[in-house]
C-alpha cells in the first residue's frame, strides 16, 4: 500500500496535488489532515497545508485474503463461508456457518488468531520499509467482540484494585493481539501505567499506579 | 470433510517463503502421532519460522487444532 504525504496552499488544493501524484481516484484513499495550515494576512505568509495519502485496501486485497483463508480452512477439514469487508485501514475477514465453532477459536482465541498471524505475513510478503502495512482481521461468531468485552470488564476490575490497595496487579497470560487490546485500554485511565513481562507463553500485563515501580512482589 | 495435513503445511509455506518450488514436506506417520517434516530454501527459513517463532507457531497450532478434529496428534519439525 502506497502512502505519501503532500502539502498545498489550502487543504483542497493538497488533497488534488496527492491524487495527482498518487494517480487514484478520491474514493480509493484515506485521507488525514496533518496540518490544516493557516490563511496568510497582509503582513504575514499562511503556513501550507499538509496531508498524509495512503492507498486503501482494494478489494483485489479482500479477494487474496479471502482466497487464503479459504483453502487454509479446506485443508483443515473445515466446511465453511468466509466473506470480507473493508473496514478503514482493515480488511476484516469473517467466517460463517462452521458447524463446530470451537475448532476454529480455539483455547483463548489461539487458533483463530494463528490464522490471523498467518494471513497478514502472506498479504505482506513483498512488504517494504516506509510502505503502508495491509491489516487483515479474522473472526467467527462475534468472537473478537465477546473477547474484547470481556478484556474491558477484566481491565476495569484491576484498575480499581490497583486504586485500592496501591498495589500493582498481575493480569493473566495472553496472546499479543489481547495485550495490545488491553494496553489500548490503559492509555486512556488517567493514573494507571501498564507494562508487558515474561517471555513467550508466560507474557502478560501489569497494571500500576503512576509513578510507582510496578514490581509485583 | 476430511482435513489434508499434508497439503495444509505445503500450501501455507508455499504462500509465505519466496522459493515455493523448494518446499517439500514429508509425513511420517506413527501410531498415534504423525510428524511432519518441513524444508524449505535456505534463504526462506526466516520466514518460516518468523519473528520470536511466531509464523512457525501459528503453523504448528493450526495444524494441530485440524489434526485434533479427528483425533489424532500432528507434530512439525521445521529442518535445517
Amino acid at each position: 500500500m502506497r502512502t505519501i504525504e503532500v502539502s498545498g496552499p489550502t487543504v483542497d488544493e493538497a488533497i488534488a496535488n496527492a491524487l495527482e501524484e498518487i494517480n487514484l481516484p478520491l474514493e480509493s484513499v484515506i485521507i488525514q489532515i496533518l496540518d490544516k495550515g493557516t490563511r496568510g494576512t497582509e503582513d504575514e505568509e499562511g503556513t501550507p497545508a499538509k496531508i498524509r495519502v495512503s492507498e486503501k485496501p482494494s478489494s483485489e486485497n479482500g479477494i487474496k485474503a479471502k482466497d487464503f483463508l479459504n483453502t487454509v480452512l479446506t485443508l483443515m477439514g473445515i466446511q465453511c463461508e468466509v466473506t470480507y469487508k473493508i473496514r478503514g485501514n482493515t480488511i476484516l475477514l469473517e467466517v460463517w456457518n462452521v458447524p463446530d465453532g470451537g475448532i476454529l477459536i480455539g483455547y483463548r482465541g489461539v487458533t483463530l488468531n494463528a490464522l490471523q498471524c498467518l494471513i497478514n505475513q502472506y498479504m505482506n510478503k513483498s512488504w517494504k520499509p516506509g510502505e503502508e502495512r495491509v491489516d487483515v482481521e479474522v473472526d467467527t461468531q462475534e468472537y473478537r467482540q465477546r473477547r474484547k468485552r470481556m478484556l474491558t470488564r477484566m481491565v476495569n476490575d484491576a484498575v480499581s484494585r490497583v486504586f485500592t490497595t496501591g498495589k500493582p496487579v498481575e493480569l493473566e497470560p495472553m496472546f499479543d493481539v489481547d495485550r495490545k487490546f488491553v494496553h489500548l485500554l490503559v492509555r486512556d485511565k488517567d493514573g494507571i501505567l501498564s507494562i508487558s513481562e515474561g517471555d513467550g507463553e508466560t507474557r502478560h500485563v501489569i497494571l500500576s499506579k503512576e509513578n510507582q515501580e510496578a514490581i509485583v512482589e | 470433510m476430511e482435513p489434508k495435513l499434508k497439503e495444509l503445511v505445503e500450501f501455507i509455506a508455499k504462500s509465505l517463503v519466496d522459493s515455493p518450488d523448494e518446499v517439500t514436506v514429508s509425513e511420517i506417520d506413527g501410531e498415534q502421532t504423525t510428524i511432519f517434516e518441513l524444508k524449505v530454501a535456505q534463504g526462506d527459513i526466516g520466514k518460516i519460522i518468523g519473528k520470536q517463532g511466531r509464523t512457525a507457531r501459528s503453523i504448528r497450532n493450526i495444524l494441530s487444532a485440524a489434526a485434533m478434529k479427528h483425533k489424532k496428534r500432528a507434530v512439525l519439525e521445521i529442518l535445517e
